[in-house]
């Protein structure tokens, strides 16, 4: 069927819209390539009046990124990704799991329990910092991965959000396979996890960029040199007393951009129709 | 074991390890935040801590520098949350296709998940500087004057608003993305065949069957909001004259730029109050029937 | 019988009090400083310059470690803030900044000096820097580095706007109504609707460290009363009104000062050779030069101004060392505190990093060093030296400078983005009054 001369217009329209957001998302990129290879007091100079050399490296340096690199940019971004690889295994099957509970069971204390589940994510972390940190040093684990890795596991966005995708699917899946003789942990890992590909990936992703992301947390417990995670190495290298190294901070954003992004783009295709057909719902 | 005694088990011990994580690394620190809400400095005595029951609440319910607070936090949460939602909504629906054209638009809407909002905020400083940014510059290609931004009472919440946004939107189209795929595409055909438009699908089809991500969406982005700190810190730290000072930035000044661990703590527990409310109306707005065996 | 066994027992309980003793010194072998990430670099420029290492030494002379812990500078303080507040009893020496001092020692967050140092040890610092040091007429932390301020212009943009160089004598120097004029021709040098030169630029732009030399030279005060517990009638008198009108006016008025720019980016902005005159700290020397020496930067340095019929004074102060009263190992803490302060680690110091030095050492080092005959250097000689001894003014002693600092500052930025002075002034006042019951 050929496209109407209205749809054409509509889909011209859709394709300007998409486009102007895409530029004005792009737009700090743009600036972050463009400044990552000058000398930090061009960044400035170049700021005004906007011409060609506001984003035309000049002149062109490979210093910036040579000296986060050789600072320990590399070591941290592969501590950053093995963190967040642990958290990703972990996180996904024990928030699944209370997900599935809430999802699928009735219990007695259900609503108060989901009730922290939710209170859980409404505290800003500094109202916790100081007992998170005390009890961090009781368990005797500053400076060493655990700090790291065992707090950020239980995510009650998480659960949360594993909680909606399991209430999706129908409740005759569980009543077809217990009647199958199915125990629970099978229900479980036979039957749902399998079903909920885009949901463990969303659910890694969340998890993949909190450890990401992470300054502060890592920042209290774990700042020894050999553990520093990329946020808080970024900071320790582009920040001085008195002075901010520009080039350096678009420099390391850029490279640190990469990194997320090789690990989400290749799972996009779980996002989109016509691929994952689970046929389920409707 | 009964049938009914192996599935409360079940229930439990499927819960057990993530909800010993939240209550250890979350729970309890938030009742010790509670309970120290209730105390406070006593600098005649080298800063030991006494009992001060509700006083705290008192001091701060009488300081203006609050209820301002207050204001600002409602108004930036009434415009960001709905907009940014319906943004990414709006975002994920054009770009839910497989075409080729979508998959180039989709890998540049995920490219903000990449930065820090810390470092995001930081080049979003130099691009809204009043004297030489990038987007003054592009507003004077468009004969359009110099904008104040952030040296602005009246724009630097809009700014925040874009800088998060900028982020945020991003963020969240993932999960709708994934909620929006769950969508059997046997459904959409047969609305084609009966005739029904792109706006009544959306509203018949669509929106019915996304309902629980999408409360998870909403209730999320809505927390994200109420604790958003990052570009406020970075950008404006509470400026123009307070016209960014939300309760959370306002709590973070308390506790880390005046040493005031108490006041904090108050205004923290204020908060929580404030989202639990705004939260449990969002549940009962995508009211849900209970499902479970 | 008897005399063997007592001499037994007395070998024994010498033998166990010489065993206990030497576990307890023992177990000393390492104590934790907290500092900023700056030292990280600094420590490397102190063992290329000297041959040896900064805290090595202090191990090599008394077996005990020094685990170093650094944190980026705003993280620095937050982090502090955790540890002292829980009693973190890891913690044992760290960086304070000075003006602190009032209210970490109101919280109890760090030990007072007392005896450990003694009277011929305090002697050597210059006396501005124990005084932003005592509270209640004690001595809470130890004076360690300091800081002055001077005024860099840019040689160019003055010949460009056809003005005469001002002289680098502090006896002649300018006011901040020439800086006014002067500001006025550099900005004129701007094409028509472009914005790219300034006149003036403050180095830490609305930071009271930067901004209160304005009000100081008017004969106004600090802002808060001499006991340091309350603000109003020193905040809102006609001289604190006249210095806002004064801060107001060159960004919004006269136009020759820049709003938007953040103290992370201000020297950037000298270095890029778009400011007239920097009103700035002795720490930009160093970059300056490099910016000098690829051509990008031709500048000058003359003292800081005053305003005319007032008197000229200058910010100064910076971190210095204290001990964490949860500390378990505090006789090693003031070891090294006393290490690190001693006159050689000190003139090694000033010379290899180039931060200025609390110990007058630091004035021998000046007189005698030839490096200090040369430009940029002899400002030391001629402008940092007098400023120290005659117009530096350390910030207020107040248990409640954390609220003050942050209040004051965020007034100045108002008044520097528009935000009318009489009301800002009030409304600080008001906030610092409610801030200051709870330390009365």
């Amino acid at each position: 069927m050929r496209a109407s001369a209205g749809q054409r217009i509509v889909n011209s329209l859709r394709v300007l819209f998409m486009s102007l957001y895409a530029a004005f998302i792009f737009l700090p990129f743009l600036w972050m390539f463009s400044n990552a290879f000058k000398p930090n007091d061009r960044v400035m100079a170049d700021l005004t009046p906007l011409s060609i050399w506001t984003f035309l490296p000049r002149p062109f340096t490979m210093q910036p990124v040579v000296e986060l690199f050789s600072s320990g940019l590399g070591r941290s971004i592969l501590v950053t990704v093995a963190v967040a690889g642990f958290t990703i295994v972990g996180g996904i099957l024990i928030n699944s799991m209370a997900g599935f509970s809430f999802a699928k069971f009735r219990f007695p204390g259900k609503e108060l329990l989901f009730s922290l589940v939710v209170v859980s994510f409404l505290i800003p972390f500094e109202a916790i910092a100081v007992p998170l940190f005390v009890t961090i040093q009781r368990l005797g684990w500053m400076n060493t991965v655990y700090a790291l890795i065992i707090p950020a596991l239980a995510n009650g966005l998480c659960i949360f959000m594993f909680r909606q995708f399991f209430m999706d699917l129908p409740d005759e899946l569980v009543d077809a396979a217990l009647i199958d003789g199915a125990g629970w942990t099978r229900i479980y890992s036979a039957l749902f996890m399998p079903l909920s590909k885009s949901a463990c990936i969303t659910a890694g992703f969340l998890l993949f960029l909190s450890q990401w992301q992470a300054f502060i947390w890592p920042l209290l417990v774990a700042s020894s040199k050999d553990l520093r995670m990329v946020q808080v190495l970024i900071a320790y290298l582009t920040k001085e007393e008195f002075r901010v190294f520009w080039n350096k901070t678009a420099a390391a954003g850029f490279v640190v951009a990469l990194v997320p992004l090789l690990v989400i783009l290749p799972f996009q295709k779980y996002f989109v129709r016509g691929i994952t057909m689970t046929g389920i719902k409707g | 074991m009964t049938d009914k005694s192996r599935k409360l088990v079940a229930a439990y011990a499927f819960l057990l390890p993530a909800l010993a994580g939240l209550i250890v690394f979350r729970i309890l620190p938030v009742i010790n935040a509670l309970i120290g809400s209730l105390f406070e400095i006593d600098y005649g005595h080298g800063g030991a801590m006494r009992f001060a029951g509700i006083m705290n609440f008192i001091n701060l319910f009488t300081d203006f520098v609050f209820w301002d607070s207050v204001k600002v936090t409602l108004l930036f949460n009434v415009i960001i949350n709905p907009l940014q939602i319906a943004f990414a909504l709006l975002m994920a629906l054009l770009v839910q296709q497989n075409t080729r054209l979508n998959r180039s638009f989709r890998s540049f809407y995920m490219l903000p998940l990449g930065v820090s909002i810390t470092v995001a905020s930081a080049i979003w400083a130099i691009l809204f500087n009043p004297n030489a940014g990038l987007v003054n510059g592009i507003l004077q290609l468009a004969r359009i004057s110099s904008q104040p931004f952030l040296t602005s009472s009246v724009q630097a919440i809009w700014c925040i608003i874009i800088v998060a946004s900028w982020y945020g939107i991003s963020y969240w189209l993932i999960f709708l993305l994934a909620g929006l795929q769950e969508i059997s595409q046997e459904l959409y055909e047969a609305a084609v065949i009966d005739g029904s438009n792109a706006w009544t699908t959306f509203w018949r089809i669509t929106l019915p069957l996304l309902k629980r991500v999408l409360l998870f969406v909403i209730v999320a982005d809505t927390s994200a909001n109420f604790l958003l700190f990052a570009p406020i810190y970075v950008l404006t730290k509470g400026g123009p004259q307070g016209s960014t000072n939300t309760l959370m930035y306002e709590m973070f000044t308390s506790v880390f730029v005046h040493s005031n661990l108490p006041r904090g703590l108050t205004i923290s527990t204020v908060l929580l109050v404030l989202m639990l409310i705004v939260i449990q109306f969002e549940f009962r707005l995508f009211s849900e029937k209970e499902r479970g065996t | 019988m008897k005399m063997k066994k007592m001499r037994l027992s007395g070998v024994i309980a010498i033998g166990i009090f010489l065993l206990s003793a030497a576990s307890v010194f023992a177990q000393v072998k390492e104590i934790t400083f907290v500092t900023g990430s700056w030292w990280e670099t600094q420590l490397q420029d102190f063992k290329q310059a000297n041959g040896y290492d900064n805290l090595g030494k202090f191990t090599d002379e008394t077996g005990i470690k020094v685990a170093m812990e650094t944190l980026p500078f705003e993280d620095l303080f937050h982090n502090l803030e955790v540890r002292l507040s829980s009693k973190d009893p890891k913690l044992d020496v760290f960086a304070i900044d000075s003006p602190l001092t009032a209210s970490y020692a109101a919280r109890g967050y760090t030990l007072p000096v007392g005896s450990n140092l003694s009277k011929a040890e305090l002697d050597k610092f210059f006396p501005a820097t124990l005084q932003i040091a005592t509270y209640k007429n004690q001595l809470w932390n130890v004076p360690f580095e300091n800081s002055s301020q001077v005024m860099y212009i840019n040689k160019d943009l003055f010949k460009k706007a056809g003005i005469a160089l001002p002289s680098s004598d502090v006896k002649s120097r300018l006011t901040w109504e020439q800086v006014v004029e002067y500001g006025k021709k550099i900005q004129a040098l701007n094409n028509p609707g472009e914005n790219k030169v300034w006149g003036l630029l403050f180095d830490q732009a609305s930071r009271p460290y930067q901004m209160l030399a304005l009000p100081q030279s008017l004969g106004a005060g600090s802002g808060v009363s001499p006991d340091g517990l309350t603000v109003k009638g020193y905040l809102d008198n006609p001289g604190w009104l006249k210095a806002m009108q004064w801060w107001f006016d060159v960004h919004n008025t006269l136009k020759i000062s820049p709003k938007g720019v953040s103290p992370a980016e201000t020297a950037g902005q000298f270095s890029a050779g778009n400011i007239g005159m920097f009103v700035g700290g002795t720490w930009n020397i160093p970059a300056f030069i490099e910016a000098k020496t690829a051509g990008r930067l031709n500048f000058d340095i003359v003292p800081h101004p005053y305003f005319k019929g007032g008197k000229p004074v200058t910010g100064t102060n910076s971190w210095h060392l204290a001990v964490s009263p949860y500390s378990q190992k505090q006789d090693a803490a003031w070891k090294f505190i006393k290490y690190m302060t001693s006159d050689k680690i000190m003139a090694d110091r000033f010379v290899s990093i180039g931060q200025l030095v609390a110990n007058k050492v630091m004035s021998d080092v000046i007189n005698k060093d030839p490096k200090y005959k040369e430009f940029p250097w002899v400002a030391y000689k001629t402008i940092v030296t007098y400023e120290l001894a005659n117009t530096a003014v350390p910030r207020p002693a107040t248990p409640f400078w954390l609220e003050m600092e942050d209040a004051v500052g965020k007034a100045f930025e108002d008044v520097r983005n528009g935000a009318d002075p009489k009301q800002a002034l009030d409304r600080t006042v008001r906030i610092l009054e409610s801030a200051a019951q709870k330390y009365r």
